[in-house]
């Protein structure tokens, strides 16, 4: 009969711990990474962002500003010309801050009762237990903050984090241009007859334009509020008509189009953003949050919208073996990429054991194309 | 604020002294195993840190605010402390060594009542000025209205608001610094969230240490009203014990915000 303390189980407080950890985070039907929104627009950054001693872990977002030529100037032969000037690099900085997800603490007791349970189950039914119960539910938490934090920086260009039981501030603020927040155009989207396709056209131009670049706009819109406004607009559903029937499928006149119908037909016209639906909700506490502001839709160029900034938890450093008593055992897992790192902590409470697993974070997400990030109001009217 | 370095083409002359490595320390030491290094979860964002270039003490005392749940958008308050040297109207001095708090100009001051939920006249620093008395090395206050007679000894500690008859802001000492900590901000501390808070003054989040054992000698300057709070039955000695500190009336009359 094999022993509970060489079960694998018991092995995951161990100092030997992280292979086992790394081997439960690494099987699919063990642990999955859900909601991640976040990693639909946001990648890793390609290293982790050095902590100061300072107690600052400083990330740096920068664009070069493109300065666009204007027309000439007229001049006689022989005159100077006049001195023009050069964009400089726009730079934000900001705060990386630190996170946990929910803690699990298993007591001697429980323990005990495990140990039973091990001799009639056997060690696959427990490891199977604690990646479901324990991990799954911490890295449910992690996957949710980033999306939350994702989409709040996406539609509104700043994250205030008040989720959670924890400390509520605000994190981060991208420095978009004033010019980028702009209203809903000539009427507001809601509207039926709001000239929705007509309108996005031209703010692409104008974007453009504006920032003197000529590449692929999309649109990041929620899924409710494409079926709002898009699904129950008068212009899209006279271009679906109109494309479903030069195809020769006459269309009743009155209808609601499918999203699909939608989105290939948008699809087909000149000059419109490709639209990308946004899904994304998280659980806080017993309710259900969103990130993304529900009156704000995004127009940015196409392609990844910034980076993930991370860094390494404070207690990698301050709880290594070094610094720590022989009666406090830890390890540590890095998870999602080395976005997250779980702790697994042994230590003593009074005349028993006591085993913790946490979840640790310290990650934002930060814009990387912040100067041509464009947060439309749909619920306000150009004046 | 962050560490943009400057540029500037021309020259600086610097001077500066200082010691490399050596220690004092506070906590009183003691045989077998030990619990005090011990944090609270989530920590607290400190609400009254310095307003400049200044240090906080290993051995200083705070005060870890929650709210009903125990635990959400705690707050952190560091009990500052500013010894008398003397005073007359409204000019304090303050001793000054690299061991003691800093005073700013905007902290309101007041003489650390006789109980811990006294009152006392309570006004802010309007001019900070380094200098000597004699030979003595202090901070020279100016006081928007006098705080009434003071003398070589008193303590002066921060006030709730400014007026003739306030409380202290730090009066529930549940939570003590195990090590120094260095304030290098110069630019105005964000609240975190809510009225008066924003995104680019500084925010600093902190988990004090719940328990702690120092000797009083070495701690920064306790009022009597604090040594009051001190459960520890060894003269000399200044006791934090984990979730114990408490006096009944302060709990009750201090409030989350």
């Amino acid at each position: 009969m094999p022993k509970f303390e060489n079960s694998q189980y018991a092995k995951l407080w161990s100092a030997e711990g992280r292979q086992v950890m790394s081997e439960i985070l690494s099987t699919p039907d063990m642990v999955k990474l859900r909601n991640t929104f976040y990693q639909t627009r946001f990648k890793p950054d390609t290293m982790p962002t050095v902590r100061q001693s300072d107690g600052s872990i400083v990330f740096e977002a920068k664009m070069r500003e493109i300065k666009s030529g204007s027309l000439m100037d007229l001049r006689a032969p022989l005159a100077e010309s006049i001195q023009g000037e050069a964009g400089d690099v726009a730079v934000y900085r900001g705060s990386i801050p630190d996170l946990s997800a929910k803690s699990t603490t298993e007591t001697a007791h429980e323990r005990m009762y495990k140990q039973d349970l091990f001799e009639q189950f056997g060690d696959a039914q427990l490891l199977a237990n604690f990646a479901q119960e324990v991990l799954q539910a911490k890295l449910d938490s992690a996957t949710q903050t980033l999306s939350n934090m994702a989409a709040q920086l996406m539609s509104k260009g700043e994250i205030e984090y008040t989720g959670g039981s924890g400390l509520k501030m605000k994190v981060i603020k991208a420095e978009i241009p004033t010019w980028n927040f702009q209203k809903a155009g000539v009427k507001i989207w809601s509207d039926p007859t709001a000239p929705l396709i007509d309108i996005l056209v031209k703010k692409v131009e104008e974007a453009k334009m504006q920032f003197g670049i000529d590449v692929p706009f999309v649109l990041d819109v929620t899924k409710a509020q494409f079926d709002k406004y898009f699904l129950t607009n008068n212009q899209v559903k006279d271009r679906i008509k109109f494309v479903y029937s030069s195809n020769g499928n006459n269309l009743p006149d009155t209808f609601t189009p499918t999203q699909e119908m939608a989105l290939t037909t948008l699809a087909l016209q000149t000059g419109m953003p490709k639209i990308l639906i946004v899904e994304e909700a998280q659980r806080d506490g017993d309710t259900i949050v969103h990130g993304w502001k529900a009156d704000n839709v995004v127009l940015r160029p196409e392609g990844w919208a910034g980076k993930i900034m991370y860094a390494d938890p404070l207690e990698i450093k301050a709880y290594s073996p070094n610094f720590t008593p022989d009666t406090i055992v830890r390890n540590f897992t890095k998870v999602m990429g080395g976005l997250a790192t779980f702790m697994n902590t042994t230590k003593a409470n009074g005349n028993f054991k006591e085993w913790h697993t946490d979840l640790l974070m310290a990650a934002v997400p930060t814009l990387d194309e912040f100067l041509y990030h464009i947060i439309i109001d749909t619920t306000t009217a150009d004046a | 604020m962050f560490q943009r370095k400057p540029i500037f083409y021309g020259g600086k002359r610097v001077r500066e002294t200082s010691g490399i490595g050596g220690s004092r320390n506070a906590m009183v030491k003691l045989g077998g195993i030990s619990n005090d290094l011990i944090f609270p979860p989530m920590g607290g964002i400190i609400k009254n840190p310095f307003k400049g270039s200044a240090k906080f003490f290993c051995g200083d005392l705070m005060e870890y605010r929650t709210t009903e749940d125990g635990t959400s958008n705690a707050e952190v308050y560091i009990l500052k402390t500013f010894k008398v040297q003397s005073a007359t109207g409204t000019t304090v001095n303050i001793y000054r060594d690299g061991f003691l708090h800093i005073p700013f100009v905007g902290d309101i001051l007041m003489k650390a009542p006789e109980t811990i939920t006294g009152t006392g006249a309570g006004y802010a620093v309007t001019a900070v000025e380094k200098t000597v008395v004699g030979t003595i090395p202090v901070w020279k206050l100016t006081l928007a209205t006098t705080l009434g007679t003071l003398k070589d000894g008193d303590v002066l500690v921060e006030a709730a608001a400014s007026g003739a008859s306030v409380k202290m802001l730090v009066q529930n000492i549940n939570a003590c610094a195990p090590t120094d900590g260095e304030f290098v901000g110069t630019d105005a501390s964000g609240v975190g969230i809510g009225a008066g808070s924003d995104f680019d003054s500084s925010v600093y989040t902190y988990a004090p240490a719940l328990g702690g054992l120092f000797y009083t000698q070495k701690m920064s300057p306790i009022p009597p009203c604090v040594e009051a709070l001190n459960p520890c039955k060894i003269k000399g000695w200044f006791r934090v014990d984990y979730c114990n500190m408490k006096d009944p009336v302060a709990q009750s009359t201090q409030t989350g915000s």
